[in-house]
């Protein structure tokens, strides 16, 4: 019983600072299977440094204190172990271009000295990937494509936990709902997503909570669909929600 | 590893690079194997032609009671060969400016060997396109392209981060693409050379030695790009480029060049040419002079002759070559001194390709080919001790000017035989 309502995403006081710049402070976040949780803020609030720390590869240069934990496992402490429940996608789709996305797929999950624990084409289906592009290059795929490789990748690695950085820059309406869509079928499957993003609307389309990094701290905040104005907005991102 | 190598070979520009290097180690070998086949072909040539001309002479000689011996010591011609070995293709080094066939007769030697140095400007500024050049001034150029942008190609690609949450063991990872392009490598340049070896027969111990000098300098290289590439400020896939070409620069061109001009300032060499102008002056002064400056001198050396009938009349063959031997030995200090600042030239750069890897390919590809100055050093002994083994035959006709018949001719030394049975004067 315990073992269920463990969070699968575990951040406890969690600081990162550089010197005399304090990028993280005391930043606490759980996050469980099934689960969506947006972690917005305004450029340069720490969002990308945040993801890092929960992928265990910050700046061995700065300054760390506070545990992040994936599944019981301490990224700082058993990176490998940790890592083996996450998928990251960053905000480049970070295919190689001269691959094909089964390829692609293929050559990723070879890195992690795992055998194949879902079959691609499954993943590829399931993604919303068209099957005649399958083979295709992926120089030849626009980014909401390749965004569909990525998050391929992800199921067909089983990750329990999936971070996305800013996942819906650069795509258009249609390309963004479809991807809204997919989050909401990984959480429907139990996953676990945290994404990193600065789009509200989106966020609020498919977030459980939403959380605002401001200032080196991370908070949790409500907005109603009717309160959303330009001031408002401006509000929440300097912190003053 | 298998998934890597797909991910390799499917980089266009990637497998475009390992062809020309393909290609061209391929085109290095045929290039080194026809300079090498001309060089057969002309020694063929020259050798027909001496055998034509000696069967044409022993006729003349047949048709004659007693044979002149002093003409025979200056109209009979021996070839002498410097032949290229199975594997002189690799390195022609000095093969392209020293004489492959040499015409030498009883006169003094230094002349006849130094006349025919022929140090051709544009060889000698340029070299040849064989697989040592290659090896040692272009492979260096692949393992740059294959490796400047390991790391930096994934982060300006912002896939950094993304492969290092992916990788369970970052040193496993680099490794293996490291390890991969080596290999791909060393195979572009080991494929044509094995297919090379297996074409022409060749013997397997120098081909194995070429594998391994090539996998050691290849690996260098390679060693060097990942210092580059994979230190952690390596994000800047051109500034490493640029740092790796300045090495390559500097290591393949300004060194090696720089190690030349020492070699030459610390230890210079007589021009050969010098030599054979000296030589030929020793011998137009020797007309003039008093035949008895000449005869004491060479009895000296060779006392087994004083009491031999005495030079009578305007011209003996006894004294012409006499004072053409005096030539020599007025000159050998300064030959041997040459052929001693040329060995320890050849030392140096021996040793200073302990500290410079592409003077050691150079020097270890030279002398598998044997084409070094060691071997041309050995060749010029050889011939050195074949023309005295040719006096020495000769000398008993001219000064005991003993009746000489075209049997006595069997016994005349030859160049291809001397090699097992050395003379040294």
């Amino acid at each position: 019983m315990g073992e269920l309502n463990m969070p699968l995403l575990s951040i406890a006081q969690l600081s990162l600072s550089y010197e005399n710049h304090v990028v993280l402070n005391q930043v606490n976040l759980e996050l469980h299977n099934g689960e969506v949780v947006a972690v917005l803020g305004s450029n340069g609030a720490g969002k990308s440094s945040l993801l890092k720390c929960i992928l265990g590869l910050a700046d061995t240069s700065a300054n760390i204190q506070g545990d992040v934990r994936i599944a019981d496992s301490s990224v700082f402490h058993q990176p490998h172990l940790a890592r083996a429940h996450l998928a990251y996608v960053p905000e480049q789709p970070a295919v190689y271009g001269h691959l094909s996305a089964i390829e692609n797929i293929r050559y990723f999950l070879s890195l992690d000295n795992n055998p194949e624990r879902a079959e691609i084409s499954d993943c590829l289906s399931q993604a919303g990937l068209p099957e005649r592009a399958w083979h295709d290059p992926c120089q030849t795929y626009s980014k909401g494509m390749k965004q569909k490789v990525m998050l391929a990748l992800a199921l067909a690695k089983q990750a329990k936990l999936l971070l996305l950085d800013e996942p819906n820059s650069g795509l258009d309406p249609q390309a963004t709902e479809e991807l809204n869509q997919l989050i909401l079928q990984c959480k429907s499957s139990g996953m676990g997503v945290l994404v990193v993003t600065h789009d509200v609307l989106s966020a609020m389309a498919f977030s459980d909570r939403l959380t605002m990094l401001a200032s080196g701290r991370l908070q949790p905040v409500s907005i109603a669909q009717s309160s959303l104005t330009l001031d408002n907005l401006k509000r929440l991102y300097q912190g003053q929600a | 590893m298998k998934q890597e190598l797909t991910h390799l070979l499917k980089q266009r520009s990637i497998l475009l690079l390992l062809c020309i290097s393909l290609l061209l180690t391929w085109l290095s070998l045929h290039n080194g194997w026809q300079n090498i086949h001309h060089i057969r072909e002309q020694i063929s040539h020259a050798q027909l032609e001496a055998d034509l001309r000696h069967q044409s002479q022993q006729a003349d000689y047949a048709s004659r009671a007693q044979i002149d011996a002093g003409e025979i010591g200056y109209y009979l011609f021996h070839n002498v060969y410097q032949h290229p070995t199975e594997w002189s293709f690799l390195a022609l080094g000095n093969r392209l400016v020293t004489p492959y066939v040499q015409r030498i007769r009883l006169l003094g030697l230094q002349g006849q060997l130094y006349d025919g140095e022929s140090h051709h400007p544009e060889y000698v500024m340029l070299g040849s396109f064989d697989y040592a050049f290659w090896l040692v001034f272009f492979t260096p150029l692949i393992c740059i392209a294959l490796l400047h942008d390991l790391k930096a190609s994934e982060f300006q690609a912002q896939r950094l981060v993304f492969l290092n949450s992916l990788i369970a063991n970052p040193k496993v990872f680099w490794a293996r693409r490291v390890l991969l392009r080596w290999v791909l490598i060393l195979l572009s340049l080991i494929i044509p050379l094995v297919f090379f070896a297996i074409a022409q027969s060749l013997s397997l111990k120098p081909l194995i030695t070429v594998i391994a000098i090539t996998a050691l300098y290849t690996l260098f290289w390679v060693v060097i790009c990942l210092f580059i590439s994979l230190r952690k400020q390596a994000m800047n896939a051109s500034l490493n480029a640029m740092l790796l070409a300045s090495i390559w620069l500097v290591l393949c061109v300004a060194l090696p060049n720089l190690a030349q001009l020492w070699l030459h300032q610390q230890y210079p060499i007589q021009d050969g040419s010098q030599i054979a102008l000296q030589h030929r002056q020793l011998v137009h002064n020797a007309w003039d002079q008093p035949k008895t400056d000449t005869l004491n001198p060479f009895y000296v050396h060779y006392p087994q002759w004083q009491d031999t009938p005495a030079v009578t009349g305007r011209f003996h063959w006894k004294w012409y070559y006499a004072f053409q031997h005096m030539a020599d030995v007025q000159l050998q200090a300064q030959v041997t001194d040459r052929e001693q600042t040329l060995a320890l030239r050849d030392q140096t750069t021996k040793k200073l390709g302990l500290v410079l890897p592409s003077l050691w390919v150079q020097h270890s590809l030279e002398n598998i080919a044997q084409s070094n100055v060691t071997h041309l050093l050995t060749h010029r002994r050889r011939i050195t001790d074949f023309h005295t083994q040719l006096r020495h035959f000769l000398y008993p006709y001219l000064f005991e000017e003993k009746a000489m018949t075209v049997n006595d001719l069997v016994n005349m030394p030859t160049f291809e035989n001397q090699a097992s049975a050395p003379v040294h004067p």
